[in-house]
């Protein structure tokens, strides 16, 4: 059988007639030979019958038989006719170059960036943490910092944790005798924290459990990076010893590239120093993480930790507010918490996206069908079903969408690639994220389901042709009345589905012009920061730090282009404060209170004149503010009103920090808020205190310029350099990339909200520009005729134009609904503005009615300059 | 009539082959040409035949089409393929070896082998 031939399909009926007839045949043909011997008419039947057997037996074994037979030459035919249909959608498709162009790009844009954003989804969010039994991993009071002695007293003491291990983040570490000085990102951890996390390392070992007592703490694990970098991948760097800020350090181990844990650019780890007799001892400055004990879970975890609260409170005099709202939850919910939303948003931005893609893509497809009305007319005259019609075209709708689905894989990783490069590289998990099998298998469905999506409608609408009805009347065929509103429908949809888009991504923008006008208290701009951490013995006495720090402030003033320069432990907008408790001499707090805390700063040079932080009242620190002089602070505006107000605060006394500051420190002057851990939260009551009085061993720098700060990068580090040549200048940004980065959440979100709904008016604008046009090139005669009859140009441009607004007012009116709703989820993440915000709803529906009307006005000029004598002769 | 010989698996798609292999038959020809040259001797009932004959028509071995016989009878006449020749030819030629090999085998003398 040919495979260009259709084969008569057989039925069961069939069949069964087929073999019956074979049988008589056979039967009377016996009985004829039987007759022909001699033998008597129904003697003759007789034999005849019996050779055959027991008839309907033999009829039943036969036509079952058969049937089978039958069935599978249809399913072959199946695939032989699948094949047809494919190869005809291709030679469609290849003949129809412009459609098939818009449908695959369009189509690949909605997968690609669905690819991009659902493989970031699934490597943040969904892939399990790639540790042993991640799922019985928690972070313990995942709000707060614990200290060196709750982690003992938690690992000795909690029965629902089989394991307590910390992490304490952030450390900067200056390395040498290993190349040129360089400054390291460490984390301290405690020694069970990689065994507990349950991973290897490439070489050499993980932390011995006497590795954090005294004596015993110089030992490094280093990342795989840095063990490239630094030691060319020298697998003997195992047991080298080199200086970690001046104390030699014993390297003992390297992690495998793929390691990650808490913090995701780690350069190496050391041990915590866990020493009882430090005054650091009870100072709470790590993440504590927990491996649920066997039969224990999430809630009994956290009620057998509240139930040790009161105890740990009263063994290491924490104050009464000690353990407040402590909770336990699952390492990855706390790891991701920040940013969950945020991916969330952008992920059902995506799929809003993919659906604009899909009605534009269906729009497509109905006009393509309407072109080739005249075509399956003919082919529905000619015999062909309409389940075959239907299924040709949804064939090659779904070869659109195989085609477009794998472009937009590809697409999607060159996507991806550019969002790993765009999210904040703080996002745990981010550089594991790949086009894994998951992503592949999530693409191929949405890929099918959109191809389905798209077809079955205009495919269904296609096969109601008349044949007839269409070979009868010469027309330009198509414009079924439910073509008209499903392509009507779609377009809706379209509009729709834009200005959710629009609207998300208007009031990120919203946001973000709001973040960046928000009185941050300090003026970002024209600021170069640095982080100088000596390391050699110039600093061995209070008086050598303040003497190294005054001195380098002295030289880097010195720098030409240079206005001020100023350094300060701890810059603002860096995401976290450094807190301390606060006494007033004036008003004890009774011990059983809550004690109160402040954020505190320890400052040095021109800190206030370089960040531009103004005096309200009373001082800023001289330099007659020395070690030996009184202790003197400076407290914030809004500690000043909280504390005194209606009352001069200066004079007063307060002490700040008391497990290391025993005297009481003279407020002597008050400057105005600045917005202390993020942009988006109001100024908190902060104290600001002479570095010459607390000594601390490294400062951030801030040095302001009148030019652009980054081009004192090579000078400062030259003037540093002549300095103390062993001290590595780290962290070198602008004070104004700190403050992006402080918004770089937001930044993200709208920035890939304004690309996605660029990308989603665009293809709006498409649709509705796709629709007028066809109705325009449908009613040429019409418009003749008017334009014959003497209607003016402009009235003929308006009602075009009317049509394309027409839709464009329905999508808007649903959409700005659709956006209201939808804006909730935007809840956490705009800042200064409503989700609902009017203003922001009403420009997103005037533009989208804007983009509408220019839509719709090329087709619009096109039908007034309808040349009546042309198009009736165009029949 | 002789006694009837108990049919060996396959066979009898060789038989049919061999029987359409004189010209094209319809199953009552094939059934008789069978009937005539085994003397009724073997125990093949015409309902498996045309079992057969339909399988052989499933893979092509056979085609079939009905046509108006002398006496104006409706009958499907079977017509072997090219392939259906070549297959008899091959199983033609194995079944002789095939039956050779086992004839000898089966005739064999005993042997005597040293006596104990």
């Amino acid at each position: 059988m040919s495979a260009r031939i259709p084969r008569i399909h057989r039925d069961a009926g069939d069949i069964d007639r087929e073999i019956r007839e074979e049988l008589a045949t056979h039967i009377a043909m016996w009985t004829d030979h039987f007759i022909a011997r001699g033998l008597p008419r129904d003697e003759a039947e007789r034999r005849a019958l019996a050779r055959v057997g027991e008839l309907q037996a033999t009829l039943d074994t036969l036509s079952a038989s058969a049937r089978h037979r039958e069935d599978f030459m249809n399913r072959r035919e199946w695939w032989t006719t699948l094949r047809g249909d494919v190869s005809f959608a291709m030679r469609q498709m290849r003949r129809q170059p412009a459609f098939t162009i818009v449908a695959l790009l369009t189509f690949a844009l909605g997968i690609g960036a669905n690819t991009a954003m659902f493989s970031v989804v699934r490597g943040v969010l969904l892939r399990p943490l790639p540790y042993r039994e991640p799922q019985r991993l928690a972070a313990i009071w995942p709000t707060r910092a614990i200290s060196n002695a709750e982690l003992i007293y938690l690992q000795r003491n909690a029965r629902s944790m089989s394991g307590v291990a910390a992490f304490s983040p952030g450390w900067g570490i200056a390395m040498t005798g290993a190349g040129d000085p360089r400054q390291l990102a460490v984390a301290r951890t405690s020694t069970s924290f990689f065994q507990m996390l349950g991973v290897r390392p490439a070489l050499g070992r993980l932390f011995t459990p006497n590795e954090s007592d005294p004596g015993n703490w110089d030992v490094a694990i280093l990342s795989h990076a840095l063990w490239i970098t630094q030691f060319g991948g020298d697998p003997s760097v195992v047991g080298r010893v080199v200086d970690m800020d001046g104390q030699p350090t014993r390297i003992v181990g390297v992690m495998p590239a793929s390691f990650e844990a808490i913090q995701s650019d780690v350069d190496a780890w050391l041990p915590l120093q866990i020493d009882p007799h430090s005054p650091f001892y009870t100072g709470q400055t790590a993440i504590a993480i927990g491996r649920l004990a066997p039969g224990a879970t999430l809630v009994t975890a956290a009620a057998e930790l509240a139930s040790l609260v009161p105890r740990i409170r009263a063994a290491f005099n924490y104050t009464e507010d000690y353990g407040r709202g402590g909770t336990v939850v699952g390492l990855q919910e706390s790891l991701t918490g920040g940013t969950r939303r945020a991916l969330l948003v952008l992920l059902g931005a995506v799929a809003v996206l993919v659906l604009i893609a899909v009605a534009n893509v269906g729009n497509l497809m109905l006009s393509h069908t309407n072109a080739r009305h005249r075509e399956l007319a003919i082919r529905r005259a000619l015999g062909a079903s309409r389940s075959r019609i239907v299924r040709q075209l949804v064939v090659q709708s779904l070869l659109i969408a195989l085609i477009g689905g794998v472009l937009g894989v590809g697409a999607g990783v060159v996507g991806m690639r550019a969002l790993k490069a765009v999210l904040p590289a703080t996002l745990p998990m981010l550089s594991t994220v790949s086009l894994d099998i998951g992503v592949l298998i999530v693409c191929a469905a949405v890929t099918v389901g959109a191809g389905l999506a798209f077809g079955i409608g205009p495919a269904a609408l296609a096969s109601r042709v008349d044949p007839e009805g269409v070979l009868r009347v010469s027309s330009t065929g198509g414009g079924s009345r439910a073509s008209i509103a499903m392509r009507r429908a779609f377009v809706v949809a379209e509009v729709a589905l834009a200005v959710v888009l629009v609207a998300g991504a208007g009031l990120m923008a919203e946001t973000l012009w709001r973040l960046q006008r928000v009185d941050i208290g300090f003026d970002p701009r024209g600021v170069l920061t640095f982080r100088i951490q000596p390391t050699s013995g110039q600093v061995s006495t209070p008086e050598k730090t303040a003497l190294y720090f005054d001195e380098l402030a002295r030289r880097l003033a010195a720098i030409p282009g240079v206005a001020t320069v100023g350094a300060a432990q701890h810059l603002p907008l860096s995401g976290f404060n450094w807190n301390a408790s606060l006494d007033i001499e004036s008003h004890p707090i009774p011990t059983t209170a809550a004690h109160p805390f402040v954020v505190w700063r320890s400052v040095t040079g021109n800190y206030f004149e370089t960040m531009r932080v103004p005096l309200v009242r009373g001082r800023l620190f001289e330099a007659t503010d020395t070690r030996g002089a009184p202790p003197v602070i400076v407290i914030s505006a809004s500690m000043a009103a909280h504390y005194w107000p209606g009352r001069n605060a200066i004079g007063e006394h307060i002490r700040v920090g008391n497990a290391t500051n025993k005297n009481w420190a003279t407020i002597v002057g008050v400057v105005g808020d600045v917005r202390s851990a993020t942009a988006d939260a109001p100024g908190v009551e902060e104290v600001y205190r002479p570095n010459a009085q607390l000594n601390l061993h490294f400062m951030h720098f801030v040095v302001r310029t009148s030019g652009n700060p980054m081009a004192l990068v090579a000078s400062v580090r030259a003037v540093v350099h002549a300095f103390d040549a062993t001290v590595p200048v780290a962290e070198v940004q602008s004070l104004g990339d700190v403050f992006a980065t402080s918004i770089g959440t937001r930044r993200t979100v709208a920035m890939l909200l304004a690309a996605f709904a660029t990308l989603g008016t665009l293809l709006g604008a498409i649709g509705i520009y796709g629709v007028v046009a066809y109705s325009v090139s449908q009613r040429t005669r019409e418009l003749g005729i008017r334009t014959a009859l003497g209607a003016i140009e402009r009235h003929i441009t308006w009602m075009v134009l009317r049509e394309g607004l027409e839709l464009s007012i329905i999508g808007v009116v649903i959409g700005v609904c659709g956006a209201i709703v939808a804006g909730r989820a935007l809840q956490a993440l705009v800042f200064g503005v409503q989700t609902t915000d009017p203003i922001i709803l009403s420009a997103v529906a005037a533009c989208a009615l804007l983009v509408a009307v220019a839509a719709s006005y090329g087709p619009a000029r096109r039908a007034a300059r309808i040349d009546p004598l042309t198009a009736l002769r165009g029949e | 009539m002789a006694q009837e010989l108990p049919l060996l698996k396959g066979t009898v798609d060789m038989l049919v082959l061999k029987a359409l292999s004189w010209g094209p038959m319809h199953g009552f020809g094939i059934s008789l040409w069978l009937d005539t040259h085994s003397k009724g001797s073997l125990g093949l009932d015409d309902s498996s035949m045309y079992q057969v004959l339909h399988r052989l028509e499933e893979r092509k071995l056979v085609s079939a089409e009905w046509r108006t016989t002398d006496n104006n009878r409706r009958a499907r006449v079977y017509t072997l393929t090219r392939a259906g020749r070549a297959q008899l030819d091959a199983q033609t030629d194995t079944w002789l070896r095939y039956s050779r090999v086992v004839t000898a085998l089966m005739t064999a003398r005993p042997r005597t082998t040293g006596s104990t």
